[in-house]
């Protein structure tokens, strides 16, 4: 059961929902994705940000035609989506749909990304660096996403002559990007630590050991839906297996402290946060104007009163899924028009009732 | 949890000052608010290029008069400051002497131990091999120079 509102076609093709929404991957109940991506670029052409007018067509080309010549695995194989010529509200649903950064859709000129039919692996064109592939996949799944990136660019690395060093490893736009390229991003769901005013303590944690704590949502400082993301910090003087190994090591001391405060909640006063839970899916269920913050802040209640068993009837994957289409640009792309705020929050407090009264 | 000085940027340092009473007063500070409080901090990981090199420009430049431009991009050192983005891949080998203290501190190292891409791997193979097979002659070890140049046979075979 598919959320009508995540239908989305971008130049008139179809993207598909994305796995990561699905929670079907391991301790999904905490960890909604894993990301890994991987910075390359080509030795034949400078870095996008020295290239203008006609070499930057000529640049997407030559990247375009290697990655369509590139022998990808037969189901991994990605069609190209030009955003140069994409609306600005497709390019907006593909950064709330994790395929894009926010940087390459606000852009100009010539660029694009690929996405494979399952959209768990996308390439962007002419972004900071020439590529930059992405693998993003549900729950904690750090072995089959770096696999799944490995393979990617081994097949690219067949038709595209990467601009590699044997010192300083895969050459950047940025200096915090050289040597492997690889940043490996988990997101993790925290309501438990926020509400015990625990979560600076796993920012602390975070630093000490080189991984980087932030909230993902939202601007600055702030985390809607109680979302952080544990990246690492440092491409250079490490393998990439070491990386994924520091991330297999410290992700699970999160997610045991994360778990052992939900536990700490409810034996403390389980009554309350059941009144909690409620109080956020009533809100949900009954609301006529819900603004973005509001729905990403009662979703994530509600979302862990899944996981403690305190609702039983809503599928966690809808929940997941309104993450996403709640977000301003897949609303406008359903209203077929850009709506100003109040029109959009009217338009997200319907929307929330109508999915929750198909499964309540 | 905000910085309690600026109410702008995420706390991540508590200092705790004590105070004449002897009592203690805990605050909750940005790294900014907390350096300007004169507070040591250790490397933090919110590393910003950029700031970083916008420090390093402070200093008085040494020899060099005329802006270095990278005869391959045309980026120089000062855009490089400005934007925190190099211009090609070449600027690594221009700007090296500049790059690898930056390295050091962005990223604790100055040397690649990750993985290498198929074709680069096989040349670097074959110059190993290739400097080994040199020494075996020279030391007269014929029966390892042998045995490097079929390695080495086999190599370009398969490239």
């Amino acid at each position: 059961m598919s959320d009508p509102g995540l239908d989305l076609e971008v130049c008139g093709r179809p993207v598909a929902l994305g796995e990561w929404l699905a929670s079907s991957g391991p301790e999904s109940d905490i960890v909604m994705s894993t990301r890994i991506r991987l910075a390359r670029n080509v030795v034949e052409f400078p870095f996008p940000n020295r290239i203008e007018g006609d070499r930057q067509g000529d640049l997407e080309q030559f990247l375009r035609d290697g990655i369509a010549s590139a022998p990808f695995a037969a189901d991994q194989s990605p069609s190209y989506f030009d955003l140069d010529q994409a609306p600005d509200l497709d390019r907006q649903c593909l950064v709330e749909r994790h395929l894009i950064s926010k940087d390459h859709a606000a852009a100009r000129g010539r660029r694009g990304v690929a996405i494979e039919p399952q959209a768990t692996l996308s390439i962007m064109v002419n972004e900071e660096d020439h590529l930059r592939l992405q693998v993003l996949r549900s729950g904690f799944l750090l072995d089959e996403a770096w696999s799944q990136i490995e393979a990617a660019d081994r097949a690219l690395e067949e038709k595209l002559n990467y601009a590699f060093s044997p010192d300083l490893g895969y050459l950047t736009s940025c200096p915090t990007n050289v040597g492997t390229g690889l940043r490996i991003s988990v997101m993790l769901h925290l309501p438990a630590l926020v509400m015990t005013k625990r979560i600076e303590k796993v920012f602390h944690a975070g630093s000490n050991v080189n991984l980087a704590v932030r909230g993902f949502y939202g601007e600055g400082t702030e985390a809607l839906g109680d979302f952080y993301q544990i990246s690492n910090q440092v491409t250079l003087g490490q393998s990439e297996l070491g990386i994924l190994q520091s991330m297999a090591e410290q992700v699970p001391l999160i997610i045991r402290y994360e778990r052992n405060m939900r536990e700490k909640l409810i034996s403390e006063n389980r009554l309350g946060l059941e009144d909690r839970v409620w109080r956020a899916l009533g809100l949900l269920e009954r609301a006529r104007l819900t603004t973005s913050q509001e729905a990403m802040g009662y979703l994530s209640i509600v979302r862990m009163g899944i996981h403690l068993g305190f609702l039983d009837s809503i599928p966690i994957s809808l929940v997941n899924e309104l993450f996403v289409s709640t977000q301003p640009g897949h609303l406008q792309k359903r209203a077929g028009s850009p709506l100003e705020t109040p029109a959009r929050d009217e338009m997200r407090a319907s929307y929330i009732r109508e999915r929750l009264r198909e499964v309540l | 949890m905000i910085c309690e000085s600026c109410r702008e940027n995420l706390a991540t340092v508590y200092v705790s000052e004590v105070l004449e009473t002897k009592k203690k007063k805990v605050m909750r500070l940005c790294e900014g608010c907390a350096r300007d409080r004169g507070v040591d901090l250790p490397d933090s990981g919110q590393f910003s290029v950029k700031e970083f090199l916008e420090k390093a420009g402070e200093q008085p430049a040494p020899e060099r008069r005329e802006p270095i431009l990278c005869p391959d991009c045309g980026i120089g050192l000062e855009e490089f400051r400005r934007t925190g983005r190099l211009g090609c891949a070449r600027d690594y080998v221009h700007f090296q002497a500049e790059l690898l203290p930056l390295l050091e501190r962005i990223q604790g190292a100055r040397n690649h131990v990750g993985q290498v891409p198929r074709l680069v791997g096989q040349r670097l193979e074959l110059e190993a091999l290739r400097a080994s097979l040199e020494e075996a002659i020279a030391d007269e070890d014929y029966e390892r120079a042998a045995s490097l140049r079929d390695s080495i046979q086999t190599l370009e075979e398969n490239a």
